[in-house]
């Protein structure tokens, strides 16, 4: 068995994670999905319904002009109520939408069944189908799988690393996975391998549940080589990870693990290409974790295009004022200005935080203590550049290297004079960016 | 959309419990034992320099800060923390005038013209203590900033003089090893009085290496300090005392260049500071071995009896140049051809 470990990070010990271990439980239909047509990187998908129409779930509703988008499907039967071209997404940018309301039936376009010798096919045959599906893997983006395997056949990528680690500590809907369904992630495995034609692939899970170890070494070995990480985070990013697995570093700023030869999925992207194969089931939910301050936590799959609020709801509401509903987890996620945003591909967790958790920012200057350096996973100066930028001296913070910076938050969780480094860093790269157009 | 009262902001959304009042007050506390163990060598005298150290101090930042219309922070425990370890650096015969002025220009020189905690390039603590050694050089030399040294000629001519470790510790010789371990452990306890009889002469603070030692490991082992510049200003005493001494009373002499005058307290209280400090653990490594070598010329070639506080000063200077020459190399960055 391997281990490994990366350079900087935030040890998981040090978070207070209350560790949602419930079983994954289905939400119970919801009446009304909002699902909007661009839930990857890349460009929207065409409307492929109007207003009014009847739909059967996984239907395409909106469909996509080539692998860099994975198209989408509707998850509930019943009668569109509205397409909209101003439909706010997670970051706050507007997409087009489909709205649908239920009819309560649950009818499917073809409902899924086991496909015998799925394994036969060719890999052409396989790949069009995860194509089909509209499956896409949830990273730090949402990549649709077609789009990455076109990666690995062009750069020739050799390595694959399917991730069991949560992208957050808060979260465990990975962990859940491995207990539920390792035998499919091992079959997923087989697929990926067969589809993508890298034979070397390893499965990496973090070292502090012994429970997780022992289900993965049984099931994965025979397919993959099981690689034990210590738990930090931001485990889940590309980069730390391909350095923990493999000793190797991505080229940065500008590179991407493909151009060293590797390419990395996540363990739910790995079922969801078994589910497009074998059942031919395109992606209609998400499984999340809902945690923080509601009643019940609890690890849901969610059928896409539900609304927030109805998730937290099933969760037995909120407790006490809420401040903040974050799309994902507390570390990285997204901060969300309504509950009605709707759970898409990119969601990986809801977390609810009160008025008292809330990070606050002090008007205490930088005393130098190095702790944003030592978690930095990037080796950079966090503070250096954040202070470059906060008097907008934003050539130097380049040159102190702020395009190297993958925005994992760990300086501005460490800071003990709570400087926002990264709001600082942020607002660096906007600046940037605005002057080179 | 329903209009509902959410914050947004970008991540992290939680933040750690660690704060700059918590580092300076678990600091404050890891300097208990030095205190403890200098009232029970000096008594009153001592509590006396502390108290008056302390509140001079915090009376001192509050009006600065007022008079500079600046945030009253004395609540950020820095103010006690630099009260504190100013105290430890005097002797306990200091007058209380001398120390409040030397509070006051620690203060001043060393922390507010420059904006306050986080922007002095020098540690305030050492320019309050080298403005007082300047000023007043006679009230320091009566007691030494280090043992015995208007006694004897210096630091090194202490340990040449075998009646004082035969008479004040009981080992006759050094050649055994039980004898050098036995020396060892008294040193480490404390220091006697250069003749029988005499009052005990020193600072409060470095009066016991053993209370010193304590409260750094404790800060090594809350995370407040890293290892590197300890055990590399340490090492490099360690080093170039063997290199530029040698002979035959190196072991005393070794001893002493560890254990006595501010060499621990600069080792893991002064040196540490975080404001004046390198950023990254190899320049602090750099910046360790640098003192060490500097500490230990001044020692054997210098005029000052102890030139360790001055020798401080000098690679605060230097800080910046070594994190600059030491930048840390990002990560897979690819060298543009």
């Amino acid at each position: 068995m391997k281990t490994g470990t990366f350079k900087g990070g935030v040890e998981c010990s040090v978070f207070s994670v209350n560790e949602v271990d419930t079983p994954i439980e289905e939400l119970p239909l919801p009446s009304e999905v909002t699902i909007p047509l661009k839930q990857h990187k890349g460009k929207e998908c065409k409307a492929a319904v109007k207003k009014g129409e009847e739909v059967k779930v996984g239907q395409v509703i909106g469909e996509s002009a080539s692998p860099e988008e994975a198209s989408i499907h509707a998850t509930i039967s019943g009668k569109i109520i509205g397409v909209t071209k101003r439909f706010p997404d997670i970051r706050g940018r507007y997409v087009s939408a489909v709205t649908i309301e239920s009819d309560g039936k649950d009818e499917w376009v073809a409902p899924p069944e086991a496909k015998a010798d799925y394994l036969k096919k060719s890999p052409e045959e396989l790949s069009s189908l995860i194509e089909k599906a509209g499956v896409v893997d949830f990273g730090i983006d949402a990549v649709p799988v077609s789009a990455k395997l076109g990666l690995i056949k062009d750069k020739s990528v050799n390595t694959i690393i399917v991730s069991g680690i949560d992208i957050e500590p808060f979260l465990s809907v990975r962990k859940r996975l491995i207990l539920e369904r390792v035998q499919d992630i091992a079959e997923g495995i087989e697929v990926l391998k067969k589809v993508s034609n890298v034979s070397s692939v390893y499965f990496a899970i973090e070292d502090k549940d012994a429970e997780i170890k022992e289900k993965a070494s049984s099931a994965i070995s025979p397919v993959a080589e099981l690689v034990v990480l210590k738990a930090k985070f931001p485990q889940a990013i590309d980069r730390p990870l391909i350095k923990a697995v493999l000793g190797k570093e991505v080229p940065s700023p500008n590179g991407i693990p493909e151009d060293i030869g590797v390419s990395v999925f996540g363990a739910e992207a790995v079922l969801a290409i078994l589910d497009a194969v074998r059942v031919e089931r395109p992606v209609i939910d998400k499984v999340i974790t809902v945690t923080g301050a509601v009643s019940s936590p609890k690890n849901l799959k969610v059928r896409i295009g539900t609304p927030i609020k109805d998730v937290i709801e099933h969760c037995g509401g909120t407790n006490g004022e809420v401040a903040k509903v974050i799309i994902g987890g507390p570390l990285m996620g997204l901060a969300q200005y309504s509950t009605e945003i709707p759970v898409s591909k990119e969601t990986s967790g809801v977390f609810v935080q009160s008025e008292s958790d809330l990070a606050t920012i002090s008007r205490q200057k930088c005393i130098n203590c190095g702790w944003c350096i030592d978690v930095c996973p990037m080796n950079l100066l966090p503070h250096v550049i954040g202070s470059f930028c906060e008097v907008d001296g934003f050539e130097k913070a380049e040159a102190y290297g702020l395009f190297y910076c993958i925005e994992c938050g760990c300086c501005a969780y460490v800071c003990p004079a709570k400087i926002p480094l990264l709001h600082w860093i942020k607002y660096g790269k906007i600046q940037l960016e605005k002057e080179e157009k | 959309m329903k209009e509902e009262k959410l914050i947004i902001s970008l991540h992290p959304h939680i933040q750690s419990a660690e704060s700059v009042s918590r580092m300076m007050f678990i600091t404050t506390a890891a300097l208990i034992p030095a205190v403890i163990s200098g009232v029970y060598f000096f008594g009153v005298n001592a509590v006396k320099v502390i108290v008056i150290a302390i509140l001079s101090a915090v009376v001192f930042e509050a009006g600065l800060q007022k008079i500079m219309k600046r945030e009253v922070t004395i609540m950020d425990g820095s103010a006690v923390l630099m009260g504190l370890l100013f105290a430890l650096l005097l002797p306990p015969t200091a007058p209380w005038w001398m120390v409040i002025l030397g509070v006051f220009a620690g203060m001043l020189l060393g922390k507010h013209v420059y904006g306050g905690l986080g922007s002095n390039p020098f540690n305030p603590v050492i320019i309050g203590w080298a403005s007082l050694k300047l000023s007043f050089p006679s009230y320091f030399d009566i007691s030494g900033s280090i043992l015995g040294v208007t006694k004897v000629e210096g630091i090194s001519a202490l340990v040449e003089d075998y009646v004082y470790f035969s008479e004040q510790y009981g080992i006759e010789s050094l050649e055994s090893i039980g004898a050098k371990i036995n020396l060892f452990f008294k040193l480490l306890l404390s220091w006697k009085p250069i003749f029988p009889g005499e009052p005990l002469i020193g600072c409060i603070g470095q009066i016991s290496a053993l209370a010193i030692i304590i409260g750094g490991l404790f800060l090594l082992w809350r995370r407040y300090i890293t290892w590197h510049i300890p055990v590399s200003f340490l090492a490099s005493i360690i080093l170039f005392s063997i290199l530029f001494k040698g002979g035959e009373f190196l072991y005393p002499y070794v001893l002493v260049q560890l254990l006595s005058s501010g060499t621990l307290l600069a080792a893991f209280f002064i040196a540490t500071d975080p404001v004046t400090s390198p950023m990254t653990g190899r320049s602090m490594v750099i910046l360790g071995i640098l003192l060490g070598l500097i500490v230990m010329i001044g020692r054997i070639w210098g005029s000052w009896i102890d030139p360790i506080w001055f020798c401080v000063l000098v690679i605060n200077a230097f800080t910046p140049l070594i994190d600059l020459i030491f930048k840390p190399k990002p990560f897979g960055r690819v060298k543009v051809a």
